[in-house]
C-alpha cells in the first residue's frame, strides 16, 4: 500500500465496491474479503484506487482502449498469481472487488467444478 | 417441447453444468438443424467445427479463451464454430446447386425458374457479378496483402451465418440443453482448428447443460414493440394488439421478465458451486 495508515475502506474504489457489493448482492462485504484486498495491495505495493485507474484510465486522459485492455489482462495475470499463493476464495475477493469497479474479470473454474 | 415454448423459453445461457457432456445425438441434432437453415442466394455458405473440451490440452484450451470468455470456456462441454465458406461462391459458378432447386420443385417455373434463366442470368448477372464486384473488404486483417472479398457476398455470408446460429441456438433448447452465442480467439482457432483462408468465422455456440435454471431469472427485456417495429413506414408503430400477448402469454412465448425474485441468490449459489468471484 502506498500509505499504510489509511484504512482499506477509505480509498474511493473500496466505496464504490461497498456500494455495489450490497446493491447486487443485497447483503454487507464480509471483512475477509476486505483482508483479501488488503493482503493483495500489500504484495503489490499499490493502493485500490492506484489499481483500479491503471485498469480504468479517468476520461479525457489520453489513454487508450488497448491500454485498458492490458492492464486489465495484467491483473487477470497477476490474481491468478495471487491465487497460486493464496487460495480461490481469497482471489476471489480481488476479482469482486475488480468487478464491481467495471474491471471484468472471468476466471477459470475451478476443477472440482469441472470434475464433481 | 412446443415451438412456442422454444421461442420464449430461450436465453444466453452463460452457466453450464461442466461435469455434463452432451450427448452425441443431441449434438448432432442441432447440427442437422444448422445444415437446414435458410440459404442466402442458395449458396452453400456454412461450415462447422464442432470442438469438445476436454478433449483440448489446458494450452489449447486456454490460447482460445479471452479476457471475458475464460469461464465460459470452463464450463461448456462442446464449441460449435461456424463458418461462411467464401470460397463457396466460386464451386456455385457453374449453375449445379441452383439447377439442382429447380429440379426439386424449389424454383417454380411459373416465377420463371428455367434451366437456361439458371445459366444466361442468374449465375452471370447474381453470381459472377458478386465474385467480380469491385466493392470489397478485407478477409481478416487489413494488411495490404489481405484477402479481399466481395462486400455485398460478405453480408450474404454473415446473414446466412446469422440464420445457422439462429437454428442451432433454437434447436439446443429444443433439446433441453442451454446455449449461447459466445466468442473465441480466432487467432489461435485458426492455428488450432485448422481452416482455409477464405473461411469466414462467427460467433460460436457453447452448448451444453445449463447450471441455471431453465427459466434462467426470467425472459430478458426488451425494448417496447411499438418503438422497434413500424407498420407501412418508419415512424408508424405497428399497433400491439393485448389478446395477441394474452395468447403468447398462455402458449410460453412471453414469460415472466427478468430478474425473477430468486435470481441473485440462484446467481450466488451458482457462482459458489463453481469458485466464481461474487
Amino acid at each position: 500500500m502506498s500509505d499504510p495508515a489509511r484504512p482499506i475502506e477509505a480509498y474511493r474504489s473500496v466505496v464504490t465496491w461497498k456500494t455495489s457489493y450490497r446493491r447486487y448482492w443485497g447483503e454487507a462485504l464480509r471483512s475477509s474479503m476486505l483482508e483479501a484486498l488488503s493482503r493483495f495491495c500489500e504484495g503489490l505495493g499499490a493502493d485500490p484506487d492506484q489499481i483500479i485507474d491503471e485498469c480504468l484510465p479517468p476520461a479525457g486522459s489520453g489513454e487508450g482502449v488497448l491500454l485498458r485492455t492490458k492492464a486489465r489482462r495484467k491483473y487477470i495475470e497477476v490474481v491468478d498469481r495471487f491465487e497460486e499463493r493464496t487460495e480461490r476464495r481469497t482471489a476471489n475477493a480481488v476479482r469482486s472487488f475488480l468487478i464491481h469497479n467495471g474491471v471484468a474479470m472471468s476466471p477459470g473454474v475451478l476443477a472440482a467444478g469441472r470434475g464433481g | 417441447m412446443e415451438f412456442a415454448e422454444v421461442i420464449g423459453g430461450r436465453r444466453s445461457i452463460r452457466l453450464f453444468r461442466p461435469w455434463r457432456p452432451v450427448e452425441r445425438e443431441k449434438l448432432q441434432t442441432v447440427l442437422e438443424a444448422m445444415r437446414l437453415a435458410p440459404r442466402l442466394l442458395g449458396l452453400d455458405l456454412i461450415r462447422i467445427v464442432v470442438v469438445h473440451r476436454e478433449r483440448l490440452s489446458a494450452e489449447e484450451l486456454g490460447a482460445l479463451k479471452t479476457p471475458t470468455t475464460t469461464s465460459q470456456l470452463d464450463m461448456a462441454p462442446v464449441l460449435i464454430v461456424p463458418f461462411a465458406d467464401l470460397g463457396a461462391l466460386e464451386g456455385a459458378l457453374d449453375g449445379a446447386s441452383l439447377r439442382a432447386l429447380a429440379a426439386a420443385g424449389a424454383l417454380p417455373r411459373s416465377l420463371g425458374w428455367s434451366d437456361d434463366f439458371i445459366e444466361t442470368t442468374v449465375v452471370p448477372e447474381v453470381y459472377r457479378a458478386l465474385a467480380d464486384d469491385e466493392d470489397r473488404v478485407a478477409l481478416g486483417r487489413r494488411t495490404e496483402d489481405a484477402q479481399t472479398v466481395s462486400r455485398r457476398l460478405m453480408v450474404a455470408a454473415t446473414t446466412a451465418l446469422g440464420l445457422a446460429q439462429t437454428h442451432g441456438l433454437l434447436c439446443a433448447f429444443d433439446q433441453g440443453l442451454g446455449a449461447q452465442l459466445s466468442a473465441i480467439n480466432f487467432a489461435a482457432a485458426k492455428e488450432l482448428l485448422g481452416y482455409p483462408d477464405d473461411w469466414l468465422p462467427s460467433s460460436p455456440i457453447f452448448l451444453g447443460y445449463p447450471a441455471e435454471s431453465a427459466a434462467a431469472g426470467g425472459q430478458r427485456p426488451r425494448e417496447p414493440f411499438e418503438r422497434d417495429f413500424f407498420l407501412g413506414r418508419y415512424g408508424v408503430p405497428f399497433p400491439r394488439d393485448l389478446e395477441v400477448t394474452r395468447q403468447l402469454a398462455d402458449e410460453g412465448v412471453l414469460q415472466a421478465p427478468a430478474p425473477l425474485p430468486w435470481r441473485r441468490a440462484e446467481l450466488r449459489g451458482v457462482a459458489s458451486m463453481l469458485g466464481l468471484p461474487t
